[in-house]
């Protein structure tokens, strides 16, 4: 066998791993909400396509208008940033519509038309029915997809758990004292610098 | 005194301290007789399976001071008449003059026929046993004194002088000092008396059993163990004051203390000191003169003393004057003449050395009264040095009292603190003061110092050797600066001392001398220590470093670490190193013994698995006994990398999943917001999905 080596005692040290540490992120606009300049920009798109679309086709404009109201109400009422709720009941209240859009486009393109159906108190009830099931959409779903989540969550939380426990029972507390010495020095940073 | 019985220690576990001459102690000779041996155990040790030591039977009238003579008996040859020498354990012997001597049937010198180490139940433990053959017709002196033998001033020279200086002329072509020549120690082969030899020489250190009447003046002021090596100069004067004694039958000194002996050798010369209270036949005067002469360069060799016996004339005779003064210095109640025996007085009274020294008289009686300005200007520069170094120790009182005794008699040993050594002598003085005092606190001292640089730079004279002592005290010292293991006064004692047994605890009954002894004693020792303790020590460290030829300089590092476990690791790799080179078989007990100091160093792995692996695969090693596997074991590269790297993947994979959760835990409101948010996604989502399908079967039926 060869000359029994010395250890070098450097080779056995580990280096500590470096850990991730979240940066904070630049201050930016919301995704999706517009600056102030852009959203005027887009108002002003909307009313002249809407202006357009009155010339072109005055009965689809008519019902889209007072079809759409439970969608107008809304955008206006729901302040939140992804406007969730204006997306499910718009999408639903336009399937409540789309069927009269249908009729006026293919069979009796008037104002008559139009006038006729949104004075039909059953189409009104189906159009606003679909708005209706939008909404409930909107307040039924979010309370069983949040409990879906949260049982997903708590799953892969314990699974996570479970490996860093064999981590340790194999590597030994170390290994978790470097994560702590990681967290320690941003915090030792912090504490260091001078109070304004 | 020297003469202690050794079997007074019988049984104890550690070597006869008290059979040690004192620092300053009297002669072996002038001490009182031993007293009779305590009761000895009876049976036989055997040594190489050929030569049976009865230790029941003792020989008292063939002990020397420091060894204690027993019958031996030749399994193959019982007519031969055999005795042999146990030597003091921890006392370094002449284990290089043995190689020589054993088996050399040299005229003049009692032959020696084997010699080892062997468990010696009387002392409990293992000593170093040389065996010789018996001199029938006892001692010389003895047999004077007896009055069986007297040899007149005409038989002298043939029976008695030529024989002897044959001898001399014998071991000096092997180019060894004799340095036990004394009248005690020389011997009638024959039981007609016809046939006389010199004695024993390599039980102890050279001139150790030496009464200081047989010693040149400056190796007579060294303590016993520090009167060095000497060399041919010394044997001669030896022989001189043994002849002495021999055509007198006995000691013409013999009511003269040893220490006004020495001071009358200072101040007449050792011819006129020794012979002067002797009635001397004419005829030997002039050799005896020429052999006790003072002056190494003038003093006859055996050239002059063979052509002497041979009836030649002799050169004729030169005699240094010695040094004295007009008048004399008042020192301790001596009125000095000679600044010899002033400095062996200021070395001897250290309390009031320092009052002298200052004292103005000092140098003005060596300026005008010994006319030797050079000393007065000594002595004043080794105050004015001290003086510059007031708070170290070059300025201290002891420093000084050295420096001054140096320069008031160059030639005298080297005295510091009460130790005092000729510099060929510093290993044995340096062994017998730890041997005595448990510690060698003065001679590190004298090393780290330099003490000894001083001694050189006052001698006016150039001798062979002195620069290789010079370049040995520096390294010496190198080793003394090293603290970690290896080092330290232990490796300064084992270098000094290549026939030291290694003194640990651990294995000092086991004399092991030799560095293919370590490893077999400590296995032996593995059964009946405390296996907690380690198998290494500063001193089984400093003798490996010693007396192992390899580099061992990672392996020393390595041991000397802080940390536990890099320590532990050094040890192994220190011993596996060791058995791998020296080719030494299966150590069980040793292995055994390390496998369970090995928790420090298997807990430098990070994964347990690997931790447990090695943990159950000791045992199987340990039944083998090697330790180079056990090492391999311990710290294969191999192993250690893939540790390393599955310990940084653990880290990484630790990390990353405590990111995770707290990315899925968030803290708070955070966590509800963002849970809801999603859900809130979510169903927008499917409103849309639903719209779309429903749009989708609506246009597709219209279409239709």
């Amino acid at each position: 066998m060869a000359t029994p080596p010395i250890p070098d005692r450097d080779k056995t040290k580990t280096e500590i791993p470096s850990i991730p540490v979240a940066k904070t992120p630049r201050a930016a606009p919301a995704p999706g909400q517009a600056v102030p300049g852009q959203r005027l920009s887009r108002f002003i798109w909307f009313i002249l396509i809407s202006i357009a679309m009155v010339i072109l086709s005055p009965p689809t404009m008519m019902l889209l208008f007072f079809g759409l109201l439970p969608s107008f109400v809304a955008v206006i009422i729901d302040r939140t940033e992804g406007k969730y709720a204006m997306f499910c009941v718009l999408g639903m209240n336009f399937s409540g519509v789309f069927p009269y859009l249908t009729d006026v486009w293919f069979d009796d393109h008037t104002i008559d038309a139009a006038v006729r159906i949104m004075t039909d108190p059953f189409d009104l009830m189906v159009i606003y029915g679909a708005a209706a099931f939008g909404w409930l959409i909107y307040v039924a779903v979010p309370p069983f997809i949040l409990t879906f989540i949260s049982v997903m969550s708590e799953r892969r939380v314990t699974t996570l758990r479970d490996n860093q426990s064999k981590i340790i029972e194999e590597w030994g507390d170390s290994v978790a004292s470097v994560l702590e010495t990681a967290d320690q020095e941003p915090a030792a940073e912090t504490g260091a610098a001078p109070s304004p | 005194m020297a003469e202690a019985p050794i079997e007074n220690e019988a049984g104890q576990d550690m070597p006869p301290l008290d059979a040690l001459p004192d620092l300053e102690s009297e002669s072996p000779s002038e001490a009182e007789p031993a007293p009779p041996p305590a009761e000895a155990g009876s049976g036989l040790v055997l040594l190489h399976d050929r030569y049976s030591i009865d230790t029941a039977a003792p020989i008292p009238e063939l002990d020397t001071p420091s060894a204690k003579a027993y019958k031996v008996e030749d399994r193959r040859d019982l007519g031969r008449a055999l005795f042999s020498l146990v030597c003091t354990p921890g006392l370094p012997t002449r284990i290089d003059v043995m190689d020589e001597l054993k088996d050399m049937d040299l005229k003049g010198l009692l032959p020696l026929v084997e010699w080892d180490k062997v468990d010696w139940p009387l002392l409990g433990q293992r000593s170093m046993i040389v065996i010789y053959e018996q001199p029938l017709g006892g001692r010389v002196l003895a047999a004077m004194e007896a009055g069986f033998f007297k040899p007149n001033e005409y038989e002298f020279p043939r029976r008695i002088m030529d024989p002897l200086v044959n001898g001399l002329k014998n071991v000096a072509a092997l180019n060894i000092p004799h340095r036990s020549i004394r009248p005690d120690n020389v011997f009638f082969m024959d039981k007609d008396m016809q046939v006389v030899v010199l004695g024993d020489c390599v039980t102890v250190p050279p001139g150790f059993d030496q009464p200081p009447l047989f010693e040149p003046i400056d190796r007579s002021m060294a303590q016993p163990g520090g009167r060095g090596l000497g060399g041919l100069p010394e044997d001669m004067y030896a022989l001189g004051a043994t002849f002495v004694v021999l055509m007198l039958g006995y000691n013409p000194n013999v009511n003269i203390s040893e220490e006004n002996m020495l001071f009358a050798k200072m101040e007449q010369g050792s011819y006129a000191a020794i012979c002067s209270e002797a009635r001397l036949p004419v005829a030997l005067l002039e050799a005896l003169r020429g052999m006790l002469n003072d002056s190494i360069e003038d003093r006859w060799m055996l050239e002059e003393l063979t052509g002497w016996l041979s009836g030649q004339k002799p050169p004729p005779l030169k005699q240094v004057p010695v040094i004295k003064s007009d008048f004399s210095y008042l020192f301790e109640g001596h009125n000095h003449l000679s600044p010899r025996t002033l400095a062996r007085y200021l070395s001897r009274h250290r309390e009031t050395a320092m009052q002298a020294i200052k004292d103005d008289a000092l140098v003005g009686w060596l300026r005008k009264g010994v006319g030797e300005a050079g000393r007065a200007d000594g002595v004043r520069a080794a105050i004015e040095t001290a003086a510059l170094h007031k708070d170290e120790p070059q300025g201290s009182d002891e420093y000084v009292i050295s420096k001054v005794c140096m320069a008031l008699d160059p030639q005298a040993p080297i005295r510091y603190k009460g130790l005092a050594f000729m510099p060929d002598g510093f290993g044995p003085a340096m062994a017998v003061e730890l041997l005595r005092h448990g510690d060698a606190t003065v001679a590190t001292e004298v090393l780290d110092y330099e003490i000894p640089l001083n001694w050189y730079a006052v001698q006016k004279t150039v001798f062979a050797g002195a620069s290789i002592q010079q370049v040995e005290y520096a390294q010496l010292r190198g080793h003394l600066s090293v603290g970690g293991m290896g080092y330290g006064y232990e490796r300064c004692l084992y270098e000094l001392n290549p026939s030291l047994p290694c003194q640990s605890e651990i294995i000092i009954k086991d004399y092991a001398y030799h560095i293919d002894d370590l490893l077999p004693a400590l296995d032996a020792a593995a059964s009946r220590v405390d296996t907690k303790t380690k198998p290494m020590d500063r001193h089984i460290a400093g003798f490996i470093a010693a007396r192992f030829d390899e580099d061992i300089l990672p392996h020393l590092k390595a041991l000397a670490a802080p940390n536990e476990e890099t320590a532990a690791i050094g040890m192994l790799s220190l011993l596996a190193f060791l058995q791998w080179k020296l080719r030494v078989p299966s150590l069980f007990g040793l292995s055994s013994w390390v496998g369970g100091l090995l928790g420090p160093a298997i807990g430098t792995y990070h994964s347990r698995t690997t931790r447990r692996e090695i943990e159950k695969e000791i045992p199987r090693l340990v039944r083998k006994g090697s330790l180079p596997e056990l090492f391999d074991l311990i710290d294969n590269a191999e192993n250690r990398r893939i540790d390393a790297q599955g310990y940084e993947t653990a880290c990484a994979e630790y990390a990353d999943a405590e990111v995770e959760i707290r990315d899925i835990e968030g803290s708070g409101m955070e966590l509800q917001t963002k849970a809801e948010n999603t859900a809130k996604q979510a169903a927008a989502v499917l409103s849309i999905i639903i719209s779309m399908i429903v749009i989708s079967i609506l246009f597709i039926a219209e279409m239709l």
